[in-house]
């Protein structure tokens, strides 16, 4: 390789870095002109890559709840996917659409949601169970949940919040044979009873027997009640009764802190290490830390590209491991070459020699860590298995960092040094 | 530029395997001692019961202890702050956790699993299984501890506003309510359990692959000695954790695990350097114990730099980060460091003992002769 193409492609491998990094970690506001001539939106605001991330909400603030059903396990045949597909058009419906559910245990789900200010909203949309039934004063239940299409908030006469039903066309005459009977049954008080569940919510007087295909249940509620009832409604009832024994709100602030933290901390150490690499190993350190740039910026794309890889705690660390390990990998290689170079092999031999048979090495060691993440990936739970995808990619991603880009910044590198063996920092082995 | 060679240099760490493996034994012992007479700091994970976290915005003048120890006496029943327990809730709070991040101190009270109600001791778990509870109906404890959150956030509002005049007196409650956060958190212990009982299976059969495919890749002598450097890392790391009464919570069983992905790394390198030396005919009439006393020799510069650069970035985390995150970079550093310990100075040793009790001593690989010399 010329000198002059090799300066050419450093420069290239430079502004790439520069501006991969930008798009990485920076965030900032676009000029309203270039906004236009993109035809975007005036103040538009550039979100760094790694904000995309997807983060746990223990990094990112918001509201978890893990729900156990009340009933023994050999009683019932438990079916969580319905479960979980009634939560989630309850969630949906309130416009919790990041909101997350999965299986924690068994028969115990998770519930994540981020940015939530309203705990105790949350909390009743989950709780829930949903069985709605219209019931005379006798106890007698005339319709449910069942006949019920859809809800939605609505206004009574008088401008107060209420929830709208829509029946379905079954439901439609069972209305009008249910307020025919309680209107004008024998020994009726001429109320419908309407529960959620043990709670009556509503117990309106009925002025007639009535027809139609939808009713109100009114009850002077705030707007978020009433959405909170439609969500329930329109979603059906819970086929399994749960209690949530664990909640939990974290602070968006405190979770911030945590990144901001981490963030300071990851780059202050990679500047150590690039230090420490370039000392010990020259010229060799320097591609190094230029192939360890690439790496996180490689880590960082790949993590915003799957949306399923939380970023939790855990995650965080099995990122620094990873960091931990592309290092591991570029001193055994350098190690080798200077093995190689001290017992007198010339520089180019060294290094093409060391890349070779040190590569054994790397492979055992990282092998070793990728079938422990693996395992750990598919029967840990939680966090645990945030902390298994995160090292799983790490170390993927470390290897080719420190095996291929680590090389091919060497060559780049190669045609600048006069002196190789100085600029690499190799030494003859003393007679 | 630095050169940091052993070159030409020979450890005897094998020879001094016994001196080694007594610090160790030592180290674990104390921690093993301190677990039995004090106990872990178990964090609130493991059993059941409820923290209330506030976050206060800091300003100048605020005294984060006058306050902690103000909230952990209300908590305990002195709601009027004179010296006394009214005749109120009253919680058993222990290790109230303080951190700062961004401005603003967390203190997280964590309620003991009773409660103590006129005279009457009751189980926080059981107060919404009892039927005649008014928080029965709604099965929740987080019901029960919102009550407890609402009164609490009335007393701290007020106590704020004329503590601290200046700052707070203007602000209304919605004003407040920008600047303080009130979480309460309710912890049951069944999911805890169940997530650590994954953990330890995952980590078990974690540790079965990684012993097979080294099995395989090297001897099975190598794999035995491996997996019990590993468990003398994870050993260490318990007993560090114990000595320093650092909490154990679900993110130290993340920290353990950490450590089972990652330090069976440097025992790695190691024996793949003994396996290159026995491959190697200058070193045909070594001993075990040359092999194993040049192998760590010569892995001992990359020992050296690659746990001093992990080291930077975790120990860095820790100190910036704040309480929680630190809480788990700790024992990853203990880990760490016992991880360095165990391979350059016990795990080779070990592989040389087994080599030995197994009547494989200088024992070479089948076939050697025929294959290529390579690494």
């Amino acid at each position: 390789m010329s000198k002059r193409k090799s300066i050419v492609l450093l420069v290239i491998t430079g502004l790439l870095i520069a501006f991969f990094g930008v798009a990485c970690f920076a965030n900032f506001a676009i000029p309203d002109g270039l906004c236009k001539f993109f035809g975007a939106q005036p103040k538009y605001n550039y979100v760094s890559i790694f904000d995309q991330i997807s983060k746990g909400i223990d990094l990112e603030g918001g509201y978890y709840a893990v729900m156990t059903p009340t009933v023994e396990e050999e009683d019932q045949e438990i079916n969580l996917d319905n479960v979980i597909s009634t939560l989630r058009t309850r969630l949906d419906d309130k416009g919790y659409t990041e909101a997350t559910i999965a299986r924690q245990d068994v028969n115990s789900l998770r519930v994540e949601i981020p940015d939530v200010d309203d705990a105790d909203e949350v909390l009743e949309l989950l709780s829930s169970q949903g069985k709605l039934e219209f019931r005379d004063k006798n106890g007698t239940v005339w319709l449910n949940g069942d006949h019920v299409d859809n809800a939605y908030v609505g206004r009574d006469q008088n401008g107060e919040y209420a929830v709208v039903l829509n029946f379905t066309a079954a439901g439609t005459s069972r209305w009008a044979t249910a307020t025919e009977a309680v209107y004008n049954g024998a020994d009726s008080d001429k109320i419908l009873y309407i529960y959620l569940g043990d709670t009556l919510v509503s117990s309106p007087t009925l002025q007639g027997a009535l027809t139609g295909s939808s009713a109100q249940i009114t009850g002077n509620f705030e707007y978020e009640e009433a959405e909170t009832l439609a969500a329930v409604i329109s979603s059906g009832a819970l086929d399994i009764e749960f209690s949530i024994g664990e909640t939990r709100q974290v602070s968006a602030t405190l979770g911030e802190g945590v990144v901001s933290n981490a963030l300071m901390a990851a780059g202050i150490g990679m500047l150590v290490i690039f230090a420490i690499l370039i000392l010990f190993y020259g010229g060799m350190g320097l591609a190094a830390s230029i192939a360890l740039m690439i790496y996180v910026i490689l880590y960082v794309v790949i993590l915003a590209l799957f949306p399923w890889v939380q970023l939790t705690f855990p995650g965080i660390a099995g990122i620094i491991l990873s960091i931990g390990m592309a290092v591991d990998a570029n001193v055994i290689i350098f190690e080798r070459i200077k093995e190689e170079y001290a017992a007198g092999k010339t520089v180019d031999n060294a290094i093409k020699v060391g890349f070779k048979r040190a590569f054994v090495t790397v492979f055992d060691s990282n092998l070793t860590t990728i079938l422990a993440s693996i395992v750990l990936w598919i029967l840990a739970s939680g966090s645990i298995q945030g902390f298994a995808i995160t090292l799983f990619l790490g170390v993927i991603i470390s290897m080719f960092s420190s095996i291929v880009v680590t090389r091919w910044i060497m060559k780049l590198l190669k045609p600048l040094a006069k002196e190789q063996d100085k600029f690499y920092n190799l030494v003859r082995r003393e007679a | 530029m630095l050169n940091l060679s052993f070159k030409g240099k020979r450890f005897k760490i094998v020879n001094k395997f016994y001196i080694f493996l007594a610090i160790s034994l030592a180290i674990i012992i104390a921690g093993a001692a301190v677990i039995i007479f004090k106990g872990l700091n178990v964090g609130i994970d493991f059993s059941a019961g409820a923290t209330i976290e506030v976050t206060v915005n800091d300003f100048s003048g605020f005294n984060s202890n006058e306050f902690k120890d103000r909230y952990e006496n209300w908590l305990k029943g002195d709601r009027d702050n004179d010296g006394t327990t009214e005749n109120a809730r009253q919680f058993n709070v222990s290790n109230t956790r303080i951190s700062s991040a961004a401005g603003q101190t967390t203190f997280e009270f964590r309620i003991g699993s009773t409660v103590t109600e006129d005279g009457k001791v009751q189980d926080l778990s059981e107060i919404v299984k009892d039927e005649t509870s008014e928080y029965y109906n709604k099965k929740l404890l987080v019901a029960y501890v919102d009550e407890i959150k609402d009164e609490i956030k009335t007393d701290i509002y007020s106590y704020l506003k004329s503590t601290y005049q200046s700052e707070y007196g203007e602000y209304d409650d919605a004003g407040m309510d920008e600047v303080i956060e009130i979480n309460p958190h309710t912890i049951d212990n069944s999911v805890m359990l169940y997530t650590i009982r994954t953990a330890f299976i995952a980590a078990a059969v974690a540790i079965a692959v990684m012993l097979i495919y080294i099995m395989f890749r090297f001897t099975w002598i190598s794999g035995i000695a491996a997996v019990l450097a590993l468990m003398h890392d994870v050993l260490v790391m318990i007993a560090c954790t114990a000595f320093f009464q650092i909490p154990v919570n679900s993110v130290f069983i993340a920290a353990i695990i950490t450590i089972i992905g990652y330090s069976i790394n440097a025992t790695i390198i190691i024996f793949d350097k003994i396996r290159e030396y026995m491959n190697t005919p200058s070193f045909d009439e070594a001993s075990d114990t040359d092999l194993a006393n040049e192998a760590v020799t010569n892995t001992l510069t990359r020992s050296i730099l690659t746990t001093v650069t992990t080291l930077v970035v975790i120990v860095l985390l820790a100190l910036f980060a704040p309480a929680t995150i630190r809480e788990f970079a700790y024992p990853i550093i203990f880990g760490l460091l016992a991880g360095a310990y165990s391979s350059v100075l016990l795990s080779a040793s070990i592989w040389v003992k087994l080599r030995k009790l197994f009547k494989q001593s200088g024992k070479r690989p089948v076939g050697r002769k025929t294959k290529k010399r390579a690494a």
